[in-house]
């Protein structure tokens, strides 16, 4: 009887956390887990995300529950077994039956990331909630989209020079797209081992652009750019909103392939909501299957942040090179912004060449709440979703540019 | 850019900060930040343009049509206002009685009708 008790007691998770040398580690993710259900449930910053990110680390990092088992996704492991040679790439059909057989709930979820299978169902929901008319109807603000990546590649050249591989840099500069999705996509195909840091990085800063970009969008532009009032935007006709799907759809895939997941995904749903005769497909993607996708990407993703891989020196140059390319991002779309300014003769304001950084509809926001501080009459948002959805092409581009030359 | 590519994947490890394979990164990632914000710019000004002919095939070229189409039909013979040259005391009558009683919660102000209309 006693020596059951103590076998029993030998398989808690409290006698694991004991006798494991590194257990100060699982303290550190647990206080990490509670920061960020603090940020996500106190000051709901991005919570449909970070929440469940948060758990899904928290889970992964209970001692013997063993729900998650990185090692499975990668290489190292099969070669250790034997099942590959040295230097060879496992299958994904071997990964596939290791999971199936060996695996716990989480590392079944965590296929759906691996497949490529979550970002592109969440950008269906995203394209079905987006409304493409300012951006159909200023298409100028395409260009701001543009500009706002700058901060990708440009952090993409400094984590090249703080000693990353080519393709760890590009999961890390991908980060400045400020958008989720993208950057999982890229990173599970390029760094997957950067997975955990690079999402709770992309998420924490999208959820802080509130506070991240208004200080560069007034050190950037003057009282008066600030303060211009934009002309109405034109009605654009439902013709218009059907053809633009298809025709974003094939000019961008005809040029950059590799971005067809995203794009493709981006803009059926968006057809789903503006052909009008798909209306429960809209609703579906929008609703039950964007937040069932969700609820699978954030618990699964969160999960890849162990204590082993978490806790190291990288993570906080990736955290560091997170914010300097969402800072950058929001630079590059205020230059472009202030460029246009000046060519179209004082008509664009330049803040919203900050929402060129993706973040839908946040980043519009922001660009809203500084212009009115400037001027409570002026009414900027729906001039600034311009550059927001564009930003969202952008980043999907950006993202396609990465995975051609990385991969 | 497929020996830079070949290099940055399969010697990586001999790359040391400030070696000549680092710099021959650098190189390759200024070359990656060119071409890859380049390659932004130049699908979105695709984008850009497209959606420029969107303006001119979808709007302005239906709303030209609309308006020409508007200025050859024939303009409606305009409906010629009859008015009354007697008047009807009964139907005058009629009337006072009627906006008397929708403005009596307005304080029972005083009021003349002046003319009105047959349809």
């Amino acid at each position: 009887m006693k020596e059951d008790i103590l076998n029993f007691l030998g398989t808690t998770g409290i006698s694991r956390l004991i006798s494991d040398h590194d257990w100060w580690k699982y303290l550190i993710m647990y206080a990490i887990v509670g920061v960020l259900v603090y940020l996500a449930v106190v000051k709901k910053f991005e919570p449909l995300l970070l929440l469940p990110i948060a758990f899904g680390m928290f889970l992964a990092n209970l001692p013997g529950a063993e729900l998650m088992h990185l090692e499975y996704f990668f290489d190292d492991y099969y070669i250790a077994k034997g099942v590959v040679d040295e230097g060879a790439h496992a299958s994904m059909w071997t990964i596939i039956q290791e999971v199936v057989n060996n695996g716990g709930l989480l590392d079944i979820l965590y296929l759906g990331v691996k497949l490529g299978i979550y970002p592109s169902l969440i950008f269906l929901g995203v394209g079905a909630m987006t409304d493409f008319s300012p951006l159909i109807s200023n298409p100028k603000s395409l260009l701001m989209g543009a500009g706002a990546q700058f901060g990708v590649f440009a952090a993409f050249f400094f984590a090249l020079i703080l000693g990353f591989t080519p393709m760890q840099a590009g999961a890390i500069g991908i980060i400045g797209g400020a958008d989720g999705p993208t950057a999982i996509l890229v990173t599970k195909e390029l760094a997957p081992e950067l997975l955990g840091a690079i999402a709770i990085a992309a998420y924490s800063y999208m959820a802080l652009i509130p506070i991240i970009q208004p200080p560069f969008m007034k050190l950037l532009t003057t009282k008066k750019e600030r303060a211009i009032k934009m002309t109405n935007l034109r009605p654009v006709s439902k013709l218009e909103k059907v053809v633009f799907p298809i025709v974003v759809t094939l000019l961008v895939v005809m040029i950059v392939k590799d971005a067809a997941p995203l794009i493709g995904f981006l803009m059926l749903g968006n057809l789903f909501n503006v052909s009008g005769v798909t209306d429960r497909l809209s609703k579906t993607a929008q609703n039950e299957l964007c937040n069932i996708v969700t609820i699978f990407l954030g618990v699964s993703v969160g999960a890849t942040a162990n204590a082993a891989n978490f806790l190291t020196f990288q993570t906080i140059k990736i955290i560091v090179l997170g914010l300097f390319a969402f800072m950058l991002s929001t630079v590059g779309g205020l230059l472009t912004g202030k460029i246009m300014c000046k060519i179209s003769g004082g008509k664009i304001n330049p803040l919203i060449g900050s929402a060129g950084v993706s973040a839908v509809p946040m980043a519009a926001r922001v660009a809203q709440d500084v212009g009115r501080k400037e001027d409570p009459s002026n009414f900027l948002l729906m001039h600034a979703m311009g550059p927001n959805v564009a930003g969202v092409i952008g980043s999907a581009v950006a993202a396609g540019v990465f995975l051609s030359f990385l991969r | 850019m497929n020996t830079l590519l070949e290099i940055t994947k399969d010697q990586y490890s001999s790359v040391t900060i400030g070696g000549d394979n680092w710099l021959e990164m650098l190189a390759f990632g200024a070359k990656i930040l060119l071409i890859g914000i380049g390659t932004v710019f130049a699908v979105l000004a695709l984008i850009w343009g497209a959606l420029t002919l969107f303006k001119i095939f979808f709007h302005d070229l239906p709303a030209k049509r609309a308006a020409q189409k508007k200025a050859e039909e024939p303009e409606a013979p305009a409906v010629q206002e009859t008015v009354e040259e007697t008047s009807d005391d009964e139907l005058i009558a009629v009337l006072a009685a009627a906006i008397a009683a929708a403005e009596a919660d307005a304080g029972g102000k005083k009021f003349r009708v002046v003319s009105f209309k047959r349809n």
